[in-house]
């Protein structure tokens, strides 16, 4: 492609507004061209500085009174109204959905953690026991007098460590 | 996933169909785009303003005339456009009146001389565009527009739209040369 067919292209190949074969013809010929490069670069400045200067942004106070007068004048106030509450409604709807939400999994969380702690608790507290009754037994057999609400007797202590044994297993199961 | 062609194509249902929320809803879409042209081809901010109210007007009383040959949206960019073009015609006086207490803080105390001066410029370089030249490079550069919907718009053919368009950006260069130049160096 010649540089004059490719200068009077750069308008179009600047907004992308060509075939894919002539974008990609141009965009060769300007890396391996000084001047079509130059030339390219120097409409790039000039359309910067035109948008820098000409592209107008609207405050949000200048667009929500633009907005109300177009409405306005379109007898389409009321539609608006109406749309602002729905959306409020929406916003507020989701955010309520989304605290509950955090709460109950708050509220999850926490109860998880005491049922963990009970757990323990109880693990514990019965493998306490099952340490209780075999000391219990061995202190039968070494003949001392033990205190136990079920009496003295080996039997009663070794039907208390099954009892302890099959509550642990049970438990552990779970 | 949803595009934006199909929200416009689903407002478009709906609007013919009289649902005025949809109304409402493209309103709220489309004001920014069509204020942005006003304001680019009249150069005047409230002039703009009132050319954004009246085409929503006109669209809107005359949406039962609408034939659906193009989108809604094609459709309003062109109700404002001719607006803003009658306009500016109907003026031919000088309209270089710069918003300066509107756009961006152009008068701020701060700007320098040599920014200020810049501004005049690329305005000048504006000014000295035809009306349909400049509606033109408004609609393709600045609101990213093809050209046959821009022809749409317009009532032209695309290869006139592309050469407006062509002699904008050649014009904009010639009047900003000497700065584009200055600033390369």
């Amino acid at each position: 492609m010649k540089c004059e067919t490719v200068k009077e292209y750069l308008p179009f190949y600047y907004h992308n507004d060509l075939d894919k074969t002539k974008m990609s013809e141009i965009k060769t010929h300007i890396k391996n061209c000084t001047n079509c490069k130059r030339e390219f670069n120097c409409l790039k400045k000039t359309l910067k500085l035109v948008e820098k200067e000409e592209k107008i942004g609207l405050n949000f106070i200048q667009k929500r009174i633009l907005l109300n007068r177009i409405l306005k004048s379109a007898g389409l106030q009321k539609e608006r109204i109406f749309l602002q509450r729905k959306r409020a409604f929406a916003f507020g709807s989701s955010f309520a959905a989304t605290a509950l939400l955090l709460f109950f999994l708050l509220l999850n969380i926490k109860t998880s953690d005491m049922k963990l702690n009970w757990q323990n608790n109880y693990f514990t507290y019965k493998t306490e026991q099952l340490e209780e009754s075999i000391a219990d037994i061995h202190k039968i057999i070494a003949g001392e007098t033990i205190q136990s609400a079920e009496g003295y007797s080996i039997d009663v202590e070794i039907n208390s460590i099954y009892e302890d044994i099959e509550e642990i297993t049970a438990f552990l199961s779970i | 996933m949803k595009t934006k062609l199909d929200t416009f194509k689903r407002l478009q249902e709906k609007i013919i169909q009289g649902d005025k929320k949809a109304m409402v809803r493209f309103v709220e879409i489309t004001y920014p785009n069509m204020f942005q042209t006003a304001f680019s081809i009249i150069r005047n901010v409230h002039d703009a303003e009132d050319i954004c109210q009246e085409s929503f007007l006109h669209f809107f009383s005359s949406l039962p005339k609408f034939e659906g040959k193009s989108s809604l949206q094609t459709w309003l960019y062109r109700i404002t456009v001719n607006c803003a073009i009658d306009i500016l015609r109907a003026r031919k006086t000088k309209i270089t009146e710069l918003n300066e207490d509107f756009i961006n803080g152009k008068d701020e105390p701060s700007k320098t001389i040599e920014n200020k001066e810049l501004s005049l410029k690329v305005h000048d370089a504006i000014e000295k565009l035809g009306a349909q030249q400049r509606a033109v490079f408004t609609l393709k550069h600045f609101n990213g527009l093809k050209f046959e919907e821009i022809s749409q718009i317009m009532g032209i053919s695309p290869s006139t739209a592309k050469t407006h368009f062509y002699r904008a950006i050649g014009g904009l260069r010639e009047s900003l040369r000497e700065y584009v130049k200055e600033q390369q160096t």
